[in-house]
Parts: C-alpha cells; structure tokens; sequence
C-alpha cells in the first residue's frame, strides 16, 4: 500500500512577494535499501514516483516535468526512535498508539504541481480507483478540499482587481496590481476549512505556520495563479493595455510596482470603488427584496415591487409603496430600523441593483420609487434569468409559487398504459414476466391532460406565460414541440416497452416522461421507490421464526418485485437478518404453488453451512442440499434430475465457475447470490460464469452500500437486470465518472432514481428500523472446518477415545478439560492447537475467514467492533492477522497491558475521530471499567461455554441500554463439539446458568458415553 | 471621435467645442494631452488653469521650449437656476442613484434644457478661454489639449461641472440636503479619501508560529477539530459574469479606457473561466 500526500510549501523569503508550491510525495509501506540518514526511508524516489504516476495511475510526466518539478524538499515529520512515524493510513502500522512525538525533519522526492486545482482532483480519483492500494493522506484530503473550494471561488468570479499599497520609507509608497478575493469570501473559506485542518498541513518544509494565515496565502496564490496562467487572447490585451489590470495579469514572478504618476489618486479611487462594493452588505442595516406579482389577467402588466427588511427584523417586509405612504415619524421610525443613511444607502442599493437589472431604472425615475411595471415577456426574463443573477449579487427575490420547481406544472408527456385495467387478474396478466406493456402517449401539464389541438395551440401561442385553464404557467415551447414531434411519430407505434424500460424513461428523463398517476402502474411504481408503501406480509406459516415489521416489508418486496418479473438486491445492513427474509420467500411461495422448481444459491465457501444450518432452524420444510466437496455429483443428468427433489441448493462461487457447465444446464427457479459483492469484478472468470446461469428470479444479497463504488454496482445490475444500466463503457462515461471524478449532483440523483426501485437497504441506525429491534441482536455464525482441522480434530477425539477409560478422578477431569481446550483451539486455528509457528491464513480456518468477511462489511458500514477471544495466545495472532488484511485500527487488550495503555487504547478506540476500528479482548482481562460503546457488534471468535460469560462480558462493554443496536455474533463451527454444546445450552437456555454454574467444569460431570458423542466429529459439516 | 472622452458627458462637452475650434488644433490638443505636455492644472472657482509645455518654434523665436498659462472661465449659472436644477436633480431616485456612483444621468439632460438649462457650456460666451501663447486665433491648440484634459477629468467626476459653473463643492451639500434624496447625495459627497490600507506583503505572509523543537501529539498532527467533508459540491459557474463589480457601477475612476469597464470585466472573467492553461484545465 502507498500513501500519497501534498504539503503546501510557502518560499522562505522576506521579499513583498512570496509565494509557494504544491508538492507531492508518496509514503510507501516498507523501507528502501539504500537511504542516507537523513533521507525518510520509506519514501518513494523520484524514478519510482515518476512510475507510480505514469505506469500505476495512467498519467503522464512531462520531459519538462521531469527536469523542472522535481526536487527534494525537507519535511517535519512526526518521529519516534529516530525513524517518520507511518501516517496513521497505514491503520495496521505500529505507529497508532503512539499519542506523542518529535518532529523531525526528512528529506523526500516530491513533485511539484503546477496546475494543482485539475491534478489534485485527478489524483484523488485515480487513487480512489485503485482501491485499497493507494490511499489520500489526510494531508493530500485537506488540500485537495481547499483546492476545490478556490475553484469555486473562480467559477463564480468572486475576485476583484485590486492595487496593493506597500508603505516605504520616508513617507515613499509603491502599489502594485493584483487581485483580491471578495473578503467576504474569503472569510468564509478560511474559517470553513480551518476547522478541519489538520496540524500537519501547517507544518511546510521545516517551518510551523499559522493556519489561517497559510490558508491565505495558498488561496490567493492559487487565485493569483490561475488567472495569470488562464490569458490567451491578445484581444483583451489590448483592451487592459495601459491599465493596471494589464500589470495584475503578468506573471507573478515579473511583478513589479506599478508606476504611473497619478498612481494615488488612482489608488484612492479604487478603494472607494472597492468600498462601495462592499457597502451594501456590510454597512446597511437592511436587505433590499424584489417581489415579482402576477397579472390576475391575460391584459394587466406583471408588477416587481420593491420592498425592504430590517436586518434586525428580518421578517418585517415592507413594500415601498406603503414605505411612502407612512406620515413623516413612521417613516423616520422604520429609517432607523434599517440602520443609519437609511436614504443613501437605499438609493445606493437600488443604483447597484438597476445596474444589475436595468429596467429598474425606470422605477426610479421618480421622488418616490416602488417598483416597475412588466410585460408578459420581461416577467419571464425576470423568472428565468434576472431574479437569479440579482439573487446572486446578495437581493432576495420572491416569485410565484408556481415557478419553484415543486409549485411547477411541467408540460409532459405521459405514458398511460393500455390494455391494463386496474382491476387484478388483468393487471397481473400485464405485468407478468418478460410481458411487455402496451402504451400509449398523451400530452399533460401538471395534472391535466391535453388533447393535440389544445398543446399545438400552446406551442404557437407567442408568449412565454401563457394563462392555462385559470392559472399561469411556464411553457418551454422548443422542448414542447421536441415532444409534439415525438408523439407523432410514436402515437401509432403498438409496439411495447418492457417495465424495466419503463423504469428507465421516467427515471433518467421524468421532464419528458411521465407515468400516468392515476394508473395501477404508478402506483406501483411509486411502491418500488417508496418501500414503505407495501403492506407487510404475514409471517408465512411453517417458517420457524417471527419476522419483525421490517423484514416482512421486506419479504413483501421480493414477493412483488418477482410478481413483477424484476430483479432486485436485497441490501440490508449485516445483523437486520437477510438470510430469513430469503428463507420466508421460499416458504411462502410454496403456499400458493404445489410445485416450485429449485433455487440455486450461490455464496462464499465460509458460509454455506452456515446457511444449510439457518434452513434446518427455520425452515426445516424445505429441503436442501449442498452442492460441494469432492463426491459432489458431477454429471449433468443425474444432477439435474437430484436437484428436482430439492427446494434449495446451495453452492460456492468457486464452484459456480468450475461446474458451469452443470449448474447453467438447469433452468432455476430463482438464483441468489450471498455477499453479491463476490461479482464486483465484470471480467472476473467467477462473475462470467454466474451470468451464464438461467434462472425465472434472481436476487441478489450484499450488506455493503453499493452505492458508493459504481462498478460494483453495475456489475451486480448486470447480474439483475442486464442492460439497464447500459453497458459498462457508457455507464462509466454516463455515470461513474461524473459522479465520482466530478461530483456531478445531477448525474447521482438520475443513478439514485434509476436504482431505486431494484435495491432495498435499511440501516440499523434508522429511527424505523431500531423501533423493531431488540436492545441486543444475537445470532449464531456457523462455520465449516478446513480439512486439515478436520484430521488434527479427529486424530485428538482418537486419542481422548483411547484414553478416556483409563483414568478417573482428578486426571480424567483433567484430560477432559484440557481435551476441550485443545478441540476449541483446532477449530480456532491449526496453528494455534500446532504451537509450530505455522501461517495463521485463513485458508486454514473457515472461521478466520468468515471472521475477516463479516469484520470488512463492519468497516465498510462505517461501524467498530469488539471481538473476543479466551486465548491470549491467538489474540496476538489475530491482532497481527487483522492489521494487515482490515486497513483499519486494531486495538487488543489483553492481561500483560498496563492499566495507563489500556484507558489511552479505550480513548482512542471510542474517539469519533478515530473511524471504524477493531477492538480485540481477551475475555478474561476485559475487567472492570471498560466502557466501549462506540461498537456495536460484538463477535465471540470462540465460545466459553458458559453464557453467563459471554453475556457479562458483552454487557460490561455496553453498560446495558447505552446503545439499542448491538449485534452478537457467535462463531460455532460444525459438526463439533462447539454445535453440539451450543445445542445443549440452546435446549437448556433457562436452566443452564444454573447447571453450567460459571466455568466449563460441568462438562466434566457427564459420563464417558455421553463426552465421547459430544466431542466427536460429524465429517458431513466438513467442506473443502 | 473624441477618444478622449468615455460617457456621454464627456464626451458632449467635447462635442460642444467643436463648432468653434478647428479641427486641427482639436488633433494637436489631443496629442498635447496624450504625450503628456500639460504639467499641471487646477481649478479654482469657475476657472481651470493648465500649465503647458509648448514646442519649440524658431518662427516664433521661442529657441527654448516655451511653458504656456491656459485658462478656462465658464460662466457662472444663475442661483435661481441653480435651485430649479437642484430641485429636479432631488425629485427623482434614479438621478441621486446615479450621481451616488459619479455618474452624470443622462435623462436629466432634456428636462433641465425645458427649465432653459444647460449645464454643458452650449454657447461660445458660456466658456472664455485664454493662451499665454503668441497664436493670435483662438482657441488655440494648448486650450484644445485642456479640453481634452477637461473631458475626462468631467468623465470621473461629474460634479466638477457644478464647480464650474458657479456651484462649489460646500455649496452643493448644502443645498442638497434640502431634499429628501438630495440630502443622501449629500452625505455621500461629504466623505473624504479613505486612508491607505498598507500591506506588508504582497499575498498574505504565513506567519511562523512555532519551532520544530519539543513534543507534538501525533493525533492532531494527523487530524484536524472536525472531520474533513468527503466531498465538496460540484463547482459551477454562474449565469451572469462579474455580478460583483456591476454592482460597483461601470467607468470607475480608476479606469482611463472609453470601453467599459463591466464588458471588459465580463470577458476576462469568462476566459479565466475557461481555464486557457491554467489550473482549470
């Protein structure tokens, strides 16, 4: 992994100008070879830096660059036992816990940006495409931020000449041209972007600055530099020659005092045309507002009164015709509520407004002004332009409420669906599968229809507000006539258009088209978009479990999407119960069908016992089966024919690929796909071969937002609903780029109103959703064995088998104790039960890797979490493990850490700052005073089988009640001993904490018989 | 034609010349004023005095460059003309609004001319020149370069016109303020120069706040108070260029152009806008 950063590094001179650079260096994981004393060692050379840009991110480095825009620059850095701390982006490094330093200073490559407004956001987007190997320092993040604020500041021309008066000797002066940010402005970016500027980034080169004065500096350099490097005509050149704009647009670097002999007058005159700038918003005590009034008639001309409002009080408008009308002490009254000058200043105000709006002038060519009169025609330049341009220059305007864009009545066309009537059995005939809908155009404004007459009449009429069936309204007569064409050429084609088609117009274009609201297919329409408009199911008979409100909307929802014939992906976040919404649809779709082909599910290795447990538990109706391990079958015929008995069969994904052939040869009744996310790569051999897969239903299954990483999405779409989002190329164009480079708001609300309908995602920190919940979720993670665990498992039960008769007393309760510590140890980890220093991958362990899985859609959900162990010795293991596979901070307490390192890990860990984090403890030093409310999921990666235990250990953490969200996962493996005492607390659950009393010796009270069938191993749960 | 001159005034006041002065002169004045041959000029009362640097003329016997008195005296407007002027001037917003930003209102003209008022001298006997120079005719080129000098002093200044037609600076005020929207105009013809802002540095100089020495808590040098906003809005520009300096009116006294200031201001914002090779792109 490599981290970039940017540091803002000012020129250290005393000279009147002073400017400065962007330069980036990039932070590697490991050390160089070959590093002088001084030099930082993990930076990244300047070939390799060269590299990284060109080969890794696909940018290009200039011969010039080459030569020019690299250079060493000296850095302080945070430092500890003579060596740069790592940047907490590296989460796993070492370094997290280090509260304090020294700075020190070390030499880097960097690269100097010259264009840094458009490089710094390229960078950043690169980088954020490149996942989790490059990643923004926060440095790199601040400075990025700033940037895109300077630019705004550009784009919206908040700058103004200006001339610099530098005081000299002997009463000497010299002025030089340049530009100013509006202060205001500037004022508000500086105080904005302070706040969450980090310490580091006023650290530049070798010297600590002030942070406001750096952000300053930097945003007036930028500014400065932008508009000197922006010239390109030599038209305007000649327009500013002999001006001191003409000096202000030199280049920095052969700025020179500006000499004319006048030069102070002309000083003088600036600052009193950059004062009256400014006056209006800081001297005047009221704002000016314009209030645009309708004409209640097709003949009387429109009206824009002028009103006034205290700043004091600002909800006291008065109009000035009224103003006027007031006898002379109610007049000098309100004057003096609208600050001192009341007179000038209005007169000053109306004078920059009419010079912003010139048909105000007119208003004003009398002793008392209170507006002006409009044409129908000026009313609408006033609505489409003028009223934003004078909002913009600081006036408020008030129009019609039939101009904001909800008041608005939009001429469309509308799609009203034929042949479908609203009554029920019509209405699923239409809709049914692959059916496609009939239709027909009609033209609409607002909520009423049109006929063609009528819409050809307004596309002639002249004006540009027209009076429509009583009310006014605003027509767009190009894009009008764009749908009159439309409708002629299409008003006779029969042909119809699939719902997911549907879908798609009216999401990516609902100006044009609309659904006919009154029609059966709006109201569904707005049920896929608004999920909280379908009814709840009842909990289907036969599932072994009461839904919560949530979850039977939710069942609701596949229920008509697949009514629908539509696919859709269920992405509830982790814990809010997925896999029982999936579970009560097979059920329920069995109450209506005698016969219901078999569903295929395809999910990761590590959890598909754990799915053929969640069947047996709560929907023991269902059969079915796993198609995976070595004796799977393999032949086409007689897996078909098996799978036909079966409800369910569940597979891997490494399987979907390697039996394609197999598996694509059944038509399933439906395909789900678990942890979805699994098809994120479009050109993985794994996703292709999921899309060869036929099926009437697919559903797809993920607890991590899509809708944050675009192709992801798309490829999931893909899976869904081919072709909706368009191909991968034209959604990259259409959507990820825009939205992801560019932050294009627009380009996101299409997506957002395009996806809708087919992703269903509640979050657990909804109001809605935490009111159905319970104060603490539990849930059981069952997990397979690896082979390998399999065979240690066995050789031990052997052994204890052979042994167990032989002794009795304190060494048979000896042998049986120690007999489960070494069983739970092998279905932690070989290499723990080993002792051998052995890799501790999760290829060894299902459980590790179902821990590592469920921990990612944690972090990816934006939450922390706690996780216990009862041995100390595969905490360190798991604390190393996740360190480097979670790029996230790991905290592990444990019993040897000393009371002030624990209440600095537990501050840290529970500072919002901090992010999501993982906290390890070992069960037993948990102890008194931990308060680690910031997660809220707990996972028990291996079980104490006392749940007394457990719980007190879950709840010291929570202080009971602090959080209404907690989950707790806890991992059972398989076929082991740990399902089967599971099992036997579960039964016993309101009597066990008395027999279990508060360790594990009660298991040592049960007879030989009874101990060998508890340990023993059920090879069937064994997958590999 | 008159280059010489921006707003309408100005340029009226040139206008007004000309009938009486020979087109000749009128080219010499200009590049009298252009090469910067008037040393220097007041006014005091209704009269405008220049100091100008002649040419060297052997006909003239003048070996040494000759340094010309020029003299311009307007006559002075009657006082009760003064008080009708005045009178229409505070009757309507717009002219106040107008003069507030230096500006001469351009309606004002027909209305005045119906109270039988020009404030524009209009008749030769409205403005007798002088010249220190031996051309008997005049006017002669060096009242020619003080017309031009005259027209774009009027340019930044329309009250200097008041001034020369009999209305001094207090004068004016004074009057003014007995009117309603006169008196806002007053007030604001009272300020005086502002002070000079000085500046120590050209950009702001980051202040160096600290040393590099002794122990710095790692977690702030890494964060800031609050989280940095994962995005920032989508930049976009706006519909109107330079809404800011519109507001500032246009032909600033700062600026010596006949185009306007605003238009020129529009284009240069919308070519920064477009980036050329800047940052932008």
């Amino acid at each position: 992994m490599k981290v970039l950063h940017c540091s803002w590094i000012p020129e250290i001179t005393d000279a009147f100008i002073q400017q400065g650079d962007f330069w980036v260096w990039v932070e590697d994981e490991t050390e160089s070879s070959h590093s002088a004393s001084h030099r930082h060692p993990r930076c990244l050379a300047k070939s390799d830096l060269i590299d990284l840009f060109e080969s890794t991110l696909g940018l290009t480095v200039s011969a010039y660059e080459r030569r020019f825009n690299f250079a060493n620059q000296n850095l302080a850095l945070p430092t500890a036992n003579n060596a740069p701390l790592f940047s907490p982006e590296f989460e796993h490094g070492a370094d997290n816990l280090v509260t304090t330093a020294v700075l020190k200073t070390w030499e880097v490559d960097a690269y100097r940006q010259t264009r840094p407004i458009n490089q710094l956001a390229d960078l950043r987007f690169l980088a954020l495409c490149h996942g989790h190997d490059h990643r923004l320092a926060a440095d790199f993040q601040f400075w990025f931020h700033l940037t895109q604020s300077v630019k705004k500041l550009i784009l919206r021309d908040r700058y103004i000449p200006a001339l610099i008066y530098k005081q000299m000797e002997y009463e000497q002066y010299e002025l030089y041209a340049g530009w100013e940010i509006v202060s205001e402005s500037l004022d508000k970016l500086v105080l904005e972007t302070e706040l969450f500027m980090p310490e580091g980034c006023a650290v530049a080169g070798e010297q600590i600055y002030n942070k406001t004065s750096l952000i300053r500096h930097c945003s007036e350099v930028l500014i400065h530099r932008t508009i000197t490097q922006s010239t390109s005509g030599n038209k305007l050149d000649r327009r500013i020659r002999d001006t001191f704009l003409e000096n202000a647009r030199q280049e920095i670097q052969a700025r020179s005092p500006w000499k004319i002999d006048e030069g102070i007058h002309l000083y003088f005159d600036w600052l009193k045309w950059r004062k009256r700038l400014n006056d209006q918003k800081s001297q005047a005590g009221f704002t000016l507002l314009f209030q645009l009034q309708e004409s209640q008639n097709d003949f009387d001309p429109w009206r824009l009164e002028i009103l006034v409002a205290p700043k004091e009080d600002p909800s006291l408008q008065l109009s000035l015709s009224n103003y006027w009308t007031l006898d002379t002490s109610s007049q000098s009254n309100l004057a003096s509520l609208c600050g001192p000058t009341f007179m000038q200043n209005l007169l000053l105000a109306l004078g920059q407004a009419a010079r912003i709006y010139g048909p105000l002038w007119l208003g004003l060519d009398q002793p008392q002004p209170t507006g002006i009169d409009l044409t129908i025609e000026e009313a609408f330049h006033f609505l489409q332009r003028d009223a934003w341009v004078l909002e913009d220059a600081g006036f408020t305007v008030l129009i019609p409420a039939w101009w904001s864009p909800q008041g608005r009545r939009r001429a469309k066309i509308r799609l009203n669906t034929t042949g479908a009537s609203n009554s029920g059995a019509n209405r699923r005939n239409t809709m049914d599968l692959n059916s496609l809908i009939s239709y027909k155009y009609e033209f609409a404004i607002g909520e009423e229809h049109l006929d063609e007459a009528e819409w050809v009449h307004l596309v002639e009429s002249k004006a540009p507000l027209v009076r429509f069936r009583g009310r006014w309204l605003a027509l767009d007569r190009d894009r009008m006539r764009e749908m009159l064409d439309f409708w002629r050429t299409h008003q006779k084609n029969e042909i119809g258009m699939s719902l997911p088609e549907l879908i798609r117009k009216s999401a990516e274009d609902p100006e044009f088209f609309e659904i006919d609201p009154v029609h059966a297919l709006s109201s569904m329409l707005s049920k896929l978009r608004d999920h909280n408009q379908l009814e709840p199911t009842d909990n289907p008979a036969g599932l072994k479990a009461e839904l919560r409100e949530y979850q039977k909307r939710g069942l609701a929802w596949i229920a008509f999407l697949e009514q629908l014939g539509l696919n859709g992906c269920l992405a509830d976040d982790m814990g809010l119960g997925k896999t029982i919404q999936v579970l009560a649809r097979l059920i329920q779709e069995r109450h209506n069908q005698k016969t219901v082909p078999p569903t295929l599910l395809v999910a990761p290795t590590s959890v598909i016992g754990n799915w053929k447990k969640e069947i047996e538990r709560f929907a023991p109706k269902l059969k079915a089966f796993i198609h995976h391990g070595a004796i799977r079958l393999r032949d086409i015929k007689s897996f078909s024919a098996s799978c036909q008995a079966y409800d369910v069969v569940i597979t891997s994904y490494a399987l979907a690929r390697r039996d394609e052939k197999l598996l694509s040869h059944t038509h399933w009744h439906r395909i789900v796909l678990d942890e979805a996310q699994n098809i994120k790569n479009p050109t993985s051999a794994q996703t292709k071969a999921v899309l060869k897969l036929s099926a009437t239903h697919r559903l797809a299954l993920t607890g991590t937002p899509v809708e944050n990483r675009l192709l992801d999405l798309w490829s999931i779409f893909n899976f869904l609903n081919p072709g909706y989002l368009g191909r991968q190329s034209q959604f990259r164009q259409r959507y990820e780029l825009p939205i992801q480079r560019d932050n294009d708001p627009n380009r996101a609300d299409i997506l957002k109103r395009l996806i809708e309908p087919f992703v269903l995602r509640r979050i657990k920190t909804d109001p809605e959703i935490i009111r159905d919940l319970p104060e603490k979720m539990e849930n059981h993670q069952f997990c397979n064995l690896s082979k390998e665990q399999a065979s240690l498992y066995e050789a031990v039960v052997r052994d204890v088998e052979s042994r167990i008769g032989n002794t009795d007393g304190v060494s048979r309760q000896g042998l049986i104790l120690s007999t489960l510590t070494r069983l739970k140890q092998i279905c932690n980890h070989p290499s723990q039960f080993l002792h051998d220093g052995s890799t501790f991958s999760s290829e060894r362990s299902p459980k590790l890797e179902r821990l590592c899985d469920m921990l990612n859609d944690v972090m990816e959900e934006g939450e922390s979490a706690l996780v216990f162990t009862q041995f100390a010795e595969i905490g360190g293991q798991l604390e190393k493990y996740l360190r480097v596979r979670m790029n996230c901070p790991v905290f592990y307490l444990h019993g040897a850490v000393p009371a002030s390192k624990r209440e600095s890990m537990i501050a840290e860990f529970q500072d919002l700052e901090t992010g999501p984090s993982i906290f390890l403890l070992s069960l037993r030093a948990g102890g008194v005073g931990i308060n680690l409310t910031k997660a809220n999921h707990v996972f028990h990666f291996d079980r104490w089988w006392n749940p007394a235990v457990e719980d007190q250990a879950t709840d010291r953490a929570f202080r009971i009640g602090q959080r209404r969200d907690v989950f707790v996962h806890k991992f059972i493996t398989l076929g082991t001993l740990e399902e089967k005492i599971d099992r036997l607390i579960e039964e016993k659950k309101q009597v066990a904490s008395m027999i279990v009393g508060n360790d594990e010796s009660w298991l040592t009270k049960l007879d030989n018989e009874t101990f060998k069938e508890l340990i023993a191993l059920n090879r069937f749960a064994v997958i590999d | 034609m008159h280059k010489m001159a921006k707003t309408w005034w100005g340029r009226r006041f040139l206008e007004g010349v000309k009938p009486y002065t020979e087109q000749g002169r009128l080219t010499r004045g200009r590049q009298y004023l252009a090469n910067n041959r008037i040393l220097k000029w007041n006014v005091n009362g209704n009269e405008i005095h220049a100091v100008i640097r002649g040419k060297a003329n052997p006909y003239h016997l003048a070996q040494e460059t000759p340094i010309y008195d020029v003299r311009l005296e307007f006559l002075k407007i009657r006082d009760e003309d003064w008080n009708k002027a005045l009178d229409l001037i505070g009757s309507r917003a717009g002219y106040i609004s107008r003069l507030l930003f230096n500006e001469m209102p351009d309606e004002l003209e027909t209305p005045l001319a119906e109270l039988g008022i020009s404030l524009l001298p209009t008749y030769k006997e409205d403005m007798k020149s002088s010249c220190s120079c031996p051309d008997q005719d005049l006017p002669c080129k060096h009242i020619a370069a003080l017309y031009f000098l005259l027209a774009s002093k009027l340019d930044h200044d329309p009250f200097l016109l008041f001034e020369l037609r009999g209305l001094g600076r207090s004068d004016l005020i004074t009057r003014l303020k007995s009117s309603k929207l006169g008196a806002a105009l007053a007030s604001a013809l009272d300020e005086s120069n502002p002070a000079p802002e000085p500046a120590s540095s050209f950009f702001t100089r980051p202040q160096v706040q600290d040393t590099l020495s002794g122990q710095i808590s790692t977690r702030d040098f890494w964060r800031g108070k609050s989280k940095i906003p994962a995005f920032t809005d989508a930049p976009t520009s706006v519909s109107v260029p330079g809404i800011l300096i519109r507001k500032g009116g246009d032909f600033p006294a700062f600026w010596p152009k006949d185009e306007s200031f605003v238009e020129v201001m529009d284009d240069f914002y919308s070519e920064v806008r477009k980036g050329g090779k800047s940052s932008l792109k």
